[in-house]
């Protein structure tokens, strides 16, 4: 039902990625990151090798790659779009020229082609990449006037520097996307808000109490699949009342989100005042020290990795800085 | 004709190995139907109701209800469908939102198309069918407690008055008297009204004293369908399919074996089995 949810879906796999101290995963995402970000503009040399290091962990974490593709697929248009702002929205360079025709034939086919992608929509996977590539199509058929004369022949300039730009972009994208989504494959939610709380630590100096926010942060992460659930059942117990929350005015439809919100409210507060008091009942005192049923601990290969991914960044800022000329 | 099943398959992911529902055929009258689900958790009741009600749809084989089909498309009205059949989940105290009862009961009748006035009528007239007294009805529904929650809640499906009424496991939760109460309640109304009733229960107890027919789910199949005598005179048909025997058939097993009475049908209820062992009494 909600396969389509890869964010910040475990899948247990018994792999080096999986077994790596998440706080050296978070600090190698962060590093990341930023790294992609100080690379010299349009220098793929130095971004290609910033993401070998997330394609690397994708190969050793065991997940299958579908569901890495499942995770890029929601943003896919975005990454498009994004590609296609910069490749217009930059000048300089060579300048390639794509003659366009428009004539009747031209446009009916054009027209054509995406009323049968819109029917047959249902039955094909990967519809965006395959509506993406549809545009593609129609502009590289428009090339050619078919048959009868074009009645408006104009052309699309394209600089070779919002090529170079906009693909820099998709790979800086695609770093991100996938460094965070490995992170969330191969690392348990409450490892995480460990090993954020460990990051966090230094701030009880000051009095700030971050084990509660640590904890609140998982029970917030727990809650999620259930409370989806909730809401899942309320809806339908709604719809069965007659409740469409796609018809009806203005007003109407206001009063149905009512009739959502209300109950879901309601069984949060009893989940939370249900949670509470068992948290009690185990002597659960907010603030209080505890001890840890998983202690952390960094072994040999979370200091390798560590040390590796720090050395490249180094190399970068040097880079950076024009201490080192190389590429 | 009321409901009707053909060929009906259900898999929640079309990828999935395993079938939520598995070649489900069964046709339920519009009338005087007192029909009990019984099986497993996780055997399929659930999913069965929620076709009967449009929420969920069949990955293959068809669903009519009242001679309209359950498909999923965009312009099926749905509505119609889920007119004619009202579903109470469990738990139905969850689905109340509104600031007094009155308001909450009259909130399914209106998204049918009623007028408010129409509305208030159909659901003075469930309360009074289900037992909500007067006094309650201008409280908020969070002060009420979970028994008379629940009424509300099925008040609120009766109001919208449903050819054919389900109810998802109603007295789950509820302590015996209540239980009673409700059961009680439900009985009056089917008599009263003729309507067919659907009713999940695993409480082997309500469902030898107040079925009409049984259908029994395991593992996605509709396994039984029939009167509850022949369920229940059958220890092979019990034992496969995990249910228990009522208590009084039970215990009337135990005193049979004593050798204490003696009997050709199985006493299903309380009444029964006092009256066999009365009769065991008086040759004494």
């Amino acid at each position: 039902m909600n396969d389509n949810i890869v964010f910040g879906q475990y899948i247990y796999k018994n792999s080096f990625i999986h077994k790596l101290d998440p706080r050296i995963k978070l600090f190698v995402l962060l590093i990341l990151m930023i790294g992609t970000f100080l690379v010299p503009a349009d220098n793929f040399i130095l971004l290609s090798i910033a993401l070998m290091i997330p394609l690397i962990a994708v190969i050793f974490s065991k997940i299958s790659i579908f569901k890495y593709l499942k995770s890029l697929k929601q943003i896919v248009f975005v990454i498009f779009l994004s590609f296609i702002f910069q490749l217009f929205g930059n000048e300089g360079g060579k300048v390639y020229n794509i003659p366009i025709n428009f004539s009747y034939a031209n446009l009916i086919l054009a027209v054509l082609l995406i009323v049968i992608f819109f029917l047959f929509r249902k039955y094909l996977p990967f519809k965006m990449l395959i509506f993406i590539g549809l545009v593609v199509l129609i502009i590289y058929l428009l090339r050619f006037p078919l048959i009868g004369d074009p009645f408006k022949e104009t052309s699309i300039h394209i600089y070779e520097k919002g090529l170079i730009h906009g693909t820099f972009l998709i790979e800086r994208i695609l770093i991100i996307i996938l460094a965070s989504t490995t992170l969330t494959l191969t690392t348990k939610p409450t490892d995480l808000t460990n090993a954020l709380e460990w990051y966090l630590a230094p701030l009880e100096k000051i009095k700030i109490k971050t084990s509660i926010f640590a904890m609140m942060i998982s029970i917030a992460l727990r809650f999620i699949p259930t409370l989806f659930n909730e809401t899942n059942k309320i809806l339908k117990a709604q719809a069965s009342r007659g409740v469409d929350f796609n018809e009806g005015k203005f007003i109407e439809q206001i009063k149905q989100i009512v009739s959502l919100l209300v109950p879901m409210f309601v069984i949060s507060i009893k989940r939370a005042e249900d949670l509470a008091d068992a948290m009690e009942a185990r002597c659960y005192v907010p603030g209080e020290k505890r001890t840890k049923l998983v202690k952390m601990k960094c072994k040999v290969t979370d200091y390798l990795v560590m040390l590796f991914i720090l050395t490249l960044f180094i190399l970068l800022i040097l880079i950076r800085c024009g201490v080192i000329y190389a590429l | 004709m009321g409901i009707n099943f053909q060929n009906v398959d259900f898999k929640y992911a079309k990828k999935a190995s395993k079938k939520q529902l598995d070649n489900i055929n069964l046709s339920i009258d519009a009338q005087n139907e007192f029909i009990f689900i019984v099986g497993h958790t996780g055997s399929g009741k659930s999913t069965l109701v929620q076709h009967m009600n449009a929420l969920l749809f069949p990955t293959s084989g068809k669903i009519k209800i009242f001679d309209l089909n359950v498909v999923r498309k965009k312009k099926t009205p749905l509505k119609p469908i889920r007119k004619h059949v009202g579903l109470v989940f469990q738990f139905p105290e969850y689905q109340v939102f509104e600031t007094t009862v009155l308001d909450d009961i009259m909130f399914g009748p209106k998204n049918f198309g009623q007028t408010k006035e129409q509305a208030r009528s159909q659901a003075l007239e469930a309360a009074k069918l289900i037992g909500i007294s007067d006094d309650l009805l201008e409280r908020s529904p969070f002060t009420l407690s979970g028994g008379q929650m629940r009424k509300v809640a099925i008040a609120g499906i009766l109001a919208v008055n449903p050819d054919i009424l389900i109810l998802d496991e109603p007295t789950v939760g509820l302590d015996p008297k209540t239980k009673d109460e409700l059961m009680q309640l439900l009985v009056d109304i089917q008599q009263k009204t003729n309507k067919t009733i659907i009713m999940i229960s695993h409480d082997m107890n309500i469902v030898s004293a107040f079925a009409k027919r049984i259908l029994v789910m395991h593992q996605g199949k509709l396994v039984f369908d029939g009167h509850k005598d022949d369920l229940f005179a059958s220890h092979e048909l019990l034992d496969l399919y995990n249910l228990d025997l009522p208590t009084s058939a039970s215990l009337a097993i135990q005193l049979k074996k004593a050798g204490l009475i003696n009997y050709d049908k199985l006493p299903l209820t309380k009444e029964e089995l006092l009256e066999l062992i009365l009769k065991e009494g008086s040759y004494e």
